[in-house]
Parts: C-alpha cells; sequence; structure tokens
C-alpha cells in the first residue's frame, strides 16, 4: 500500500512538470485588497430613507419580532424590550434598538490562519466569497449530482486557489455523503487544511458553532481569551420571513456574540410572498428584521462585531418562487447599501442568478448582481463564484465565470494613475500625426500589465477561433477548472496544529456518535 | 349553460357572490351536493390548476379561485356525507421536524384542497411522533413531508420508519417534496412520489386516490 502511494505521488509530479513546462498557468490577477474609490449609489433621497426608518422602527414598536428562542427572550426583557412569552413576540421601543446598536462596530478584522488573508469588514473594502450551501453540484464531465465529500474538497481547493475570492462564506457544496451529526467536524478540518483563509461556521447547532470556534481557535494556534479579541471565523444568521427568528438562528447568534466572533445577519425577504408587495415596505420589514438581530448581538455582548446582509429579492408572481438578478434585486441591493451605512454597519449583499444552465442568462444575472454591488458598494460579497440554479447548484465552470467577471470588475476599481509620465505627453510628442504606440517607448515600457488579461474570454476573431476548434465558454471554463486543480497548492499548516485538530476531530466524532446512539 | 357549466364559469371568473348564489339554486333545482362538487367546482379548480402551471395565472389569483371554492364547499358541507367529502383522499401536509420553512407547503397545500382533497396541514417543526399521531387522529390515506434544508432530509427517512412501526404504512400513500429533494432520495427512503411543484403535486396526491 505504502510503495503504491509513493510512485502515484511520484507520477503525479512528473505529469504535473510536463504540463507546467507545455502550458502557462491560468492568468489570474494576484490576490489583493479591494475598495471601491468612488462613493456609493443613492437611489432614496436622506427623506425617502427615513420616512422607510420610521416605518421600520414602527413595525419593532407594533407589530415586534418573533424569536422562537427561550434565550433571546430572557436576554430582550432583561434589556427592558417588551416580551410577550406566548406567541414568543419581542417589541422593541426605537429608543431601545437605536441605543443599543450604537455598540456595533462600523468596521472590523478578522483574523485567518494567514494573516495575509485577514478580511477587513468595513469602510470602503470589498470582499469577495464563495457560492455557499447548495445541496448539488454540477460539471461537464460529472454533469449535475448531490453533493459528495469528494466534490466539496475539490471546490475549496478552487476556492483557495482563487485570488479573487478573499474568504469562505460556507461550504461551496454540502457534503450530502457525511452523516448529519458530525458532518461539520469534517467539513471543518478540510477548511482549515486546504484553505488559509478566513471560514465560516454553520449555526444549524449549537455543535457545529461551538465546533467551529474551536478548531478555528486550534488552526491558528492561539488561545481562548485572544480568540475572543480576535474574530478568527464568522457565521450566518438567516431569519425566518416575515418578522421571525428560528430557534437555533437566534442561539447561534447569541452564542457567537458571547464568543466574540462575527456574525452576518442575512435578512431574506422574498418580495410579494414573505414580505410586502412593495419594495419600500419590503425595505421597511428587512430593516426591522435586521435591526432586531443587530440589537440582540450588542445586549448580549456590547461591541460585538455584526454584519447587516441582504438576500431579499421578489418573487415570480406567476409561480410563487423567488427569482434572482433581477431589476428588483438590484434596487434592494442599493438601497440595503445605504440603510447599513445610515446605521453605521459593514454591508452584505450578492452575486446570484436563477438560470438552469452557464449561458447568457446565468451571464446577464449575474451581471445585474455585480452592477448592483458596484453601486451598492457592500464590504462583503456573497456566493461570488460558482451560484447557479438559484442557489440549489454550485457550478464548477460557472466559478471560472464568475471569477473573470469579478476580475474585471476589480479591474474597474482600480484608481486610474494620472502623473507626467501617464499623461504620455512626450510619447504623443515622439508618435506625432498619423503614427502608432506600439513599439514607443512608454508601451515598450509598461505593455505586459498595460491592461487586463483574461483567463477565460475568447478574444480571437472567427477565423481564428474556429481554427483552434471552436471551444465554447463552457469547456474553455473546464479546462480552466482542470488546470487550476493542477496548479493548487496545499497552504502549510504546522504538523502540531494538524494533529490537534485531528485529535479534536476524532474524539468530538466519537462523543456525538454515542450521543446520537 | 347548464347550472353545473354556470358554476364552473362562475368560479373561473373568481366571482365568490354569484358562485354561491349558483350553487345555492343548483340545489334547489334537486342538483346533487357531491354532483356540484365534482362536476361543476372541482372541474374549475382542475382548469385554474393547468392555468397556474402554464403561467396564465398569478398566484394571488389561483389562492383568491381556493378560498371562493372553499366558501361555496361550506354550503355543500352539511349535504355532503363523510364519504363523498373525503373521496379524493385525507392528507395531512407539514414541514419536518427542525425546519421552519412553509411558502412552498402552503400552496401545495391550498392546491391539494382545490383538487378536491380534505388537508390538514400541521405547519412546521413536525416531529415523526406528531406525524403519526394526526395520520391516526384523521384516518388519512395520505402524507406529505416538505423539507427546504438538506440537514433536514433526514427527518423525512424517520418519519416513514415511525409510520413502519407504528402499522400504518399501509394506510397512507408518502410524498415529499422540497428545494433539496430529488427523485433518487424519495427512492431511497421508500416513499411513493416525489413532486417539484405544487402543481405536479396536487396531481399525483389524485392519482393516489384514483
Amino acid at each position: 500500500m505504502e510503495t503504491n502511494k509513493k510512485e502515484v505521488e511520484t507520477s503525479n509530479e512528473r505529469n504535473q512538470s510536463s504540463k507546467q513546462a507545455n502550458r502557462r498557468k491560468v492568468p489570474q490577477l494576484p490576490y489583493r485588497n479591494l475598495d471601491f474609490p468612488y462613493a456609493p449609489t443613492n437611489l432614496l433621497s436622506e427623506e425617502q430613507l427615513e420616512e422607510i426608518h420610521e416605518t421600520s422602527l414602527e413595525v419593532l414598536e407594533q407589530v415586534g419580532v418573533a424569536f422562537l428562542s427561550k434565550r433571546a427572550l430572557s436576554v430582550f426583557k432583561a434589556a427592558g424590550a417588551d416580551v410577550d412569552e406566548t406567541t414568543q413576540r419581542v417589541r422593541l421601543d426605537r429608543n431601545l434598538v437605536m441605543e443599543s446598536i450604537k455598540t456595533a462596530p462600523s468596521s472590523f478584522t478578522m483574523t485567518a490562519r494567514n494573516p495575509e488573508r485577514n478580511v477587513l469588514m468595513g469602510g470602503t473594502r470589498l470582499n469577495i466569497s464563495n457560492a455557499t450551501t447548495p445541496p448539488f453540484c454540477s460539471d461537464l464531465k460529472g454533469g449535475r449530482r448531490v453533493g459528495t465529500f469528494e466534490d466539496y474538497c475539490k471546490l475549496l481547493k478552487l476556492c483557495q486557489h482563487l485570488n479573487v475570492v478573499h474568504f469562505l462564506y460556507g461550504y461551496p457544496v454540502e457534503p450530502q455523503d457525511l452523516p448529519v451529526e458530525t458532518r461539520h467536524l469534517d467539513a471543518y478540518l478540510a477548511y482549515a487544511t486546504l484553505t488559509d483563509k478566513v471560514w465560516r461556521a454553520y449555526a444549524t447547532s449549537e455543535d457545529a458553532l461551538r465546533d467551529g470556534v474551536e478548531m478555528a481557535r486550534i488552526a491558528r494556534g492561539i488561545d481562548m481569551e485572544q480568540m475572543r479579541g480576535e474574530p478568527s471565523l464568522l457565521s450566518n444568521i438567516n431569519t425566518n420571513s416575515p418578522l421571525q427568528y428560528g430557534g437555533s438562528m437566534a442561539d447561534g447568534l447569541i452564542t457567537m456574540a458571547e464568543l466574540g466572533q462575527p456574525v452576518v445577519i442575512s435578512v431574506i425577504e422574498m418580495a410579494g410572498a414573505t414580505s410586502p408587495v412593495t419594495l419600500a415596505g419590503t425595505m421597511a420589514q428587512q430593516n426591522a428584521e435586521a435591526l432586531a438581530g443587530v440589537a440582540l448581538s450588542q445586549m448580549v455582548n456590547p461591541g460585538t462585531p455584526v454584519i447587516y446582509g441582504s438576500f431579499t429579492s421578489n418573487i415570480n408572481m406567476r409561480s410563487g418562487s423567488f427569482v434572482l438578478g433581477t431589476p428588483e434585486f438590484v434596487q434592494i441591493g442599493i438601497m440595503s447599501g445605504q440603510f447599513a451605512r445610515r446605521y453605521g454597519l459593514p454591508f452584505k449583499f450578492n452575486n446570484s442568478c436563477t438560470s438552469n444552465a452557464i449561458d447568457a442568462q446565468a451571464a446577464y444575472e449575474s451581471q445585474m448582481s455585480i452592477w448592483a454591488c458596484m453601486m451598492g458598494q457592500p464590504n462583503f460579497l456573497a456566493h461570488g463564484v460558482g451560484w447557479l440554479e438559484n442557489g440549489l447548484t454550485t457550478s464548477f465552470e460557472k466559478m471560472i465565470v464568475d471569477c473573470e467577471m469579478l476580475q474585471m470588475a476589480s479591474r474597474v476599481l482600480e484608481p486610474i494613475e494620472i502623473n507626467k509620465e501617464t499623461l504620455a505627453f512626450d510619447d504623443i510628442k515622439d508618435v506625432g500625426p498619423g503614427g502608432h504606440y506600439l513599439g514607443s517607448k512608454l508601451t515598450m515600457k509598461r505593455f505586459k500589465d498595460a491592461f487586463y488579461e483574461p483567463l477565460l474570454t475568447s478574444w480571437e476573431n472567427y477565423v481564428t477561433w474556429q481554427k483552434k476548434g471552436g471551444v465554447d465558454l463552457v469547456t474553455r471554463a473546464h479546462d480552466i477548472v482542470n488546470q487550476m486543480l493542477d496548479e493548487y497548492e496545499e497552504p502549510v499548516l504546522e504538523p502540531s496544529r494538524r494533529e490537534e485538530l485531528d485529535a479534536y476531530v476524532e474524539r468530538r466524532r466519537e462523543e456525538i456518535q454515542t450521543s446520537v446512539g | 349553460m347548464s347550472h353545473l357549466e354556470q358554476i364552473t364559469q362562475a368560479l373561473l371568473n373568481i366571482d365568490g357572490e354569484n358562485l354561491n348564489t349558483l350553487v345555492e339554486a343548483a340545489l334547489d333545482n334537486g342538483i346533487e351536493a357531491k354532483d356540484i362538487l365534482n362536476q361543476g367546482l372541482i372541474p374549475a379548480m382542475d382548469i385554474v390548476g393547468e392555468k397556474m402551471e402554464s403561467g396564465d395565472m398569478f398566484i394571488p389569483e389561483v389562492l383568491m379561485a381556493a378560498q371562493v371554492m372553499a366558501g361555496s364547499v361550506e354550503i355543500l358541507k352539511p349535504l355532503l356525507s363523510d364519504d363523498e367529502l373525503s373521496a379524493g383522499g385525507i392528507v395531512i401536509i407539514g414541514t419536518v421536524k427542525g425546519d421552519l420553512h412553509d411558502i412552498g407547503k402552503n400552496l401545495v397545500a391550498m392546491m391539494m384542497e382545490s383538487s378536491g382533497l380534505i388537508v390538514h396541514d400541521l405547519g412546521v417543526d413536525i416531529s415523526p411522533e406528531g406525524f403519526v399521531k394526526t395520520i391516526k387522529e384523521k384516518n388519512a390515506t395520505i402524507l406529505c413531508m416538505s423539507a427546504l434544508l438538506t440537514t433536514t432530509m433526514p427527518m423525512m427517512k424517520q418519519t416513514v420508519d415511525a409510520i413502519v412501526e407504528a402499522g400504518l404504512r399501509d394506510q397512507v400513500k408518502i410524498m415529499i417534496g422540497g428545494a433539496p429533494v430529488t427523485q433518487s432520495f424519495a427512492d431511497e427512503i421508500g416513499v411513493d412520489a416525489f413532486a417539484a411543484d405544487a402543481g405536479s403535486a396536487a396531481k399525483a396526491a389524485k392519482a393516489f386516490a384514483a
């Protein structure tokens, strides 16, 4: 067994070096921090913003939000909210809400196990994450399938290798072949070993959350005291609209706050179904739901980092189903940004699409989403790469398509260099009327990285493209996936931390399996 | 147009007042309550179901039609025997334990009720024991389970096991649905049907009774 393994490794190495000798690496932009250099767009005037905000306050005061969690209800009660134990409804006076949220930081840093992958959540910073938690995945060769741990690991490697991905918003696909109770242990171990970026623990159970915090701590090689002061992983809390926080979500929010770790409160309104059919009404309800959660986090632990998140869109009125990448989705994204900034909170929005194929629809729906991002300026772009089918599937090839689109967007964010050299007067003078710049002094100096170099886009003319096989986009993306998986390098993890993680996972697996019985 | 044809048309026009008047008139004319239900009202809702699937009707319109039909069924109820009422089947529907999502399930319940089935919607977060108890209490012939989370899908299998253990498996046909649910998962856990949307769910339920 040992010998065979060695032989396989050597042959892989040989293949790798010959491949690399024949083919240049996939031209990615380097990993870098992105900042919006221009002001965000405001769809709403100051007055309109306040009108909606006023309605949100009225909803919180008069209608209230239900929290299906005893822990949450007691925190609210202690803070002075009007709590109805029978209906589990919490009504919050406007002063209580607005005072409570004041302690939430407008900006914070999440520390990865590789400090060069720390994430600044706030200000003008844009951080891109991966499509998360779909039940299915797909690729050109294997087709659409239920997610497995093998797919999960491959997708994680891609997420690690893609420089455009700043952190992991969650499982790139749900590894459904692993038993539910212990799934998170193997999934988190893979996060911590196959990547060195910040990752997200799941609040679907108390175990899943606490094990996540512990494993992130071990991977960083620090103690719990340091961990509390340095947010190192995040979790996601969804509301159950309208106006409801489910038990595990509310409890997860509280646990993360107690441990000093950040949460993104991601409100998912489906306008017309779980929120009012009008966008103004939907925004009013979204704010109410978000503010209630933010207030809770601060009541538990003032200063807990928390992100104002939205995954709100409209429904298809003919079928009742949720649809994404729509004009309404874009408007909601831009308005949500305005509210997050009004409340002094970092902001999360999304790349998304409803299309079932990697076709023009997927591209334009994702582009609509990216447009919302460019104007609404989230600090946290969720589901940046890989999303397909309204979130049911992560597509390997779509990850590359999204990567291309996001890389292009990131180039648009680069400030224009204005100085004596770039104004190019000398070149203009040298070349003169009717000349050309292809070999000019300045061009010779700057040609290599003068312009964005695509990794997927075909720029050939028709004849050349045909001669090279007329290869379509999805096939090209598929090849890039394979090439990137070849190029992937597992980030170094101190052996002692690896041992401790392995031991933790095995111990917890046994404990959980025994308790499940 | 005959009485029954007028009734079908009034329901398709979502005209509640007119419909109730026509139903009363039909009864006065000696038409049996079960015929008004099966040959007047249900055919209209079958058409509504088709229009919903083809996208020719908006969901709020479908909802209104269902409400209007329910209103007229109230008039017929005292005149229908238990068997006549439950001829289409008695459905228990709910979202499984640990899961709070219900919009899709609500649409399914509405479509099934409109197809002439008796539907008991238990709501969300229903344990296997909860389903078993209600199946017994209501003499259900069809069980429908919904889940939106991959982490709660295993509860579907646990519920099937509980039903088998209670000796009720032969009594109920079991159908499952929800965004992450698949036909192969349905086959794996041994249920009778998987439906991808409200329209096909209602059709499958009707087929069970046939």
